[in-house]
């Protein structure tokens, strides 16, 4: 018999970010930052969720996001909607909600999705690219691809057996 | 032979008062002198220091001082004072190294300077040197009753120095000293270069100020997760294990970097020592961080709040950024990096939620 595990849900709430035009640059972006109590993650949720250099798309229902076993080729910052986790009874069910990324350190280590991941809800979502965002952070400077480097250590600990090129 | 005033009498009475008044105000005058030169002696060298003869009350049943006996010190009484602040900061256990190049002995214990090592200075008197005298007591610790003082600012060091040329004044000559050839080997080797201080009102920040000179480089933490722990508790507790070079941090062991709901001003990169990331809800510990791990990644935006405890578990130093630098840095990347990199940052902020939520079984 196996552990009971509580379903988690990680979600963050993006109702905040409809008082502000996603187009919103500047003055009026720093207002919004600096008026609307936003926490860490929901800064870095929305600085993602309103870049221009990402492109949007849809998941209906059922459809997969990740696929335990593979490497994903693209990450996912979910804008609305519901994935979930699928569980076994070695592990919770987890609910990912706005501002869950799937799958980015994995696509930029080159390591296979752990779990399969599959819309519950109409998902949208902000799509990174892996090539893309590979190529751009291999020409950053050292400090931010350090801080690249170390984070992508803390997301997947003993996942991550060998480095990858970009890293260096 | 000692003449009072108001035990002569005959024939020569008025040239023997006038002459025993003389001595009268010639003794007075003595006195005054000695009490004013015991009062120097006290101030540089402390009064355990000074000999039984010396002291006002001996003086005077003496009729005198025999300056031949005095202990070494130079003819400026007032200078003392400002040199001891001087060559306290010089020999505080920021500059321990240097003691010991100068004296070959093993630096004391901050907390032992001025309890253990003190009262068993000797003053001593070392050649002159580059017209400076460099005074230092047998334990290296210079000038008796000075505590180790911590900070010393420029304006405070440059008392008593000309202003163009930075060497004694006229006022300052004979002044017991340091000379520039002995504070390469008492201070550090490079000019410590961050100094911390807690934000007392609201128990959360840590302010960093570089370029600071500081005569040890403690650090002193508070958090809201820590606000028991006073910053005297924990300064002097540790000391770097060695010179922090630019940027760099120390924490003493069990100090908190910082806590769940501060303010993210910096971000760390660990050199040496471990941290542990503390999720105070249910006491969750969600990682133990060792070089060249960086942590605080909240300080990449400005206004960032922390959404863990750090703690240090060991003496450890760490790199600091500041929220200034990272902003810099990120606004020259271009493509996707600045989403991507928010993205990676928020991925960690799952994983540890979701950490968090599983240990904890809420």
């Amino acid at each position: 018999m196996g552990f009971f595990f509580m379903g988690i849900k990680f979600g963050l709430d993006s109702t905040k970010f409809k008082e502000l035009s996603l187009n919103a640059m500047g003055h009026e972006k720093k207002v919004f930052f600096d008026d609307a109590g936003l926490s860490g993650q929901e800064r870095l949720f929305f600085e993602a969720w309103s870049s221009q250099a990402l492109q949007t798309s849809v998941f209906e229902p059922g459809k997969d996001l990740l696929k335990s076993g593979v490497v994903p080729l693209y990450a996912y910052v979910i804008t609305s909607g519901e994935a979930k986790q699928v569980s076994d009874e070695n592990s919770p069910e987890i609910t990912y909600g706005p501002g869950s990324v799937l799958g980015l350190a994995d696509g930029l280590a080159g390591t296979q999705s752990p779990s399969t991941i599959t819309a519950i809800t109409a998902v949208n979502v902000k799509l990174i690219p892996i090539d893309v965002a590979i190529s751009d952070i291999s020409s950053l400077n050292s400090g931010l691809k350090g801080i690249c480097r170390f984070t992508l250590f803390r997301i997947l600990g003993n996942r991550l057996l060998n480095e990858p090129d970009w890293i260096r | 032979m000692k003449l009072r005033s108001d035990s002569v009498s005959g024939p020569f009475d008025s040239v023997l008062t006038e002459a025993a008044a003389r001595s009268d105000s010639i003794r007075k005058e003595t006195k005054s002198a000695a009490v004013k030169l015991y009062d120097s002696l006290v101030i540089a060298f402390g009064e355990r220091d000074i000999p039984e003869e010396y002291t006002p009350s001996s003086l005077d049943s003496r009729g005198g001082i025999e300056p031949e006996r005095l202990p070494p010190v130079h003819d400026r009484p007032e200078a003392p004072i400002e040199n001891a602040s001087e060559k306290s900061s010089h020999l505080s256990p920021g500059g321990a190294e240097g003691v010991q190049a100068i004296q070959g002995q093993t630096p004391p214990a901050a907390s032992e300077i001025s309890q253990k090592a003190m009262p068993e200075s000797t003053p001593t008197k070392t050649p002159e040197k580059n017209g400076e005298f460099n005074d230092l007591t047998s334990n290296g610790i210079g000038i008796r009753g000075s505590t180790p003082v911590i900070q010393i600012n420029e304006d405070e060091r440059n008392v008593g120095r000309d202003s163009a040329t930075g060497s004694r004044d006229q006022k300052s000559k004979g002044v017991p000293d340091i000379t520039a050839e002995d504070k390469k080997s008492v201070q550090p080797k490079s000019e410590p270069k961050v100094e911390l201080k807690t934000n007392t009102d609201s128990n959360r920040s840590v302010e960093v100020k570089q370029g600071s000179n500081l005569g040890e480089r403690q650090v002193s933490i508070t958090s809201a997760a820590s606000a028991k722990t006073s910053v005297e508790s924990i300064t002097n507790v540790e000391s770097a294990p060695r010179e922090l070079e630019e940027n760099e941090v120390f924490f003493p062991r069990n100090s908190f970097l910082f806590a769940k709901g501060d303010k993210a001003d910096f971000f760390y990169v660990i050199v040496s020592g471990k941290i542990q990331l503390i999720e105070p809800r249910g006491q969750t510990l969600i990682a133990t961080l060792e070089p060249p791990t960086s942590f605080g990644e909240q300080a990449i935006l400005a206004g960032g709040i922390r959404s863990l405890s750090a703690q240090a578990i060991e003496p450890t130093i760490c790199k600091a950024y500041s929220v200034d630098t990272l902003g810099k840095l990120l606004d020259r990347a271009k493509g996707t990096n600045k989403p991507v990199i928010y993205a990676l940052l928020l991925e960690l902020y799952m994983r540890n939620d979701i950490k968090s939520h599983q240990v904890s079984g809420n």
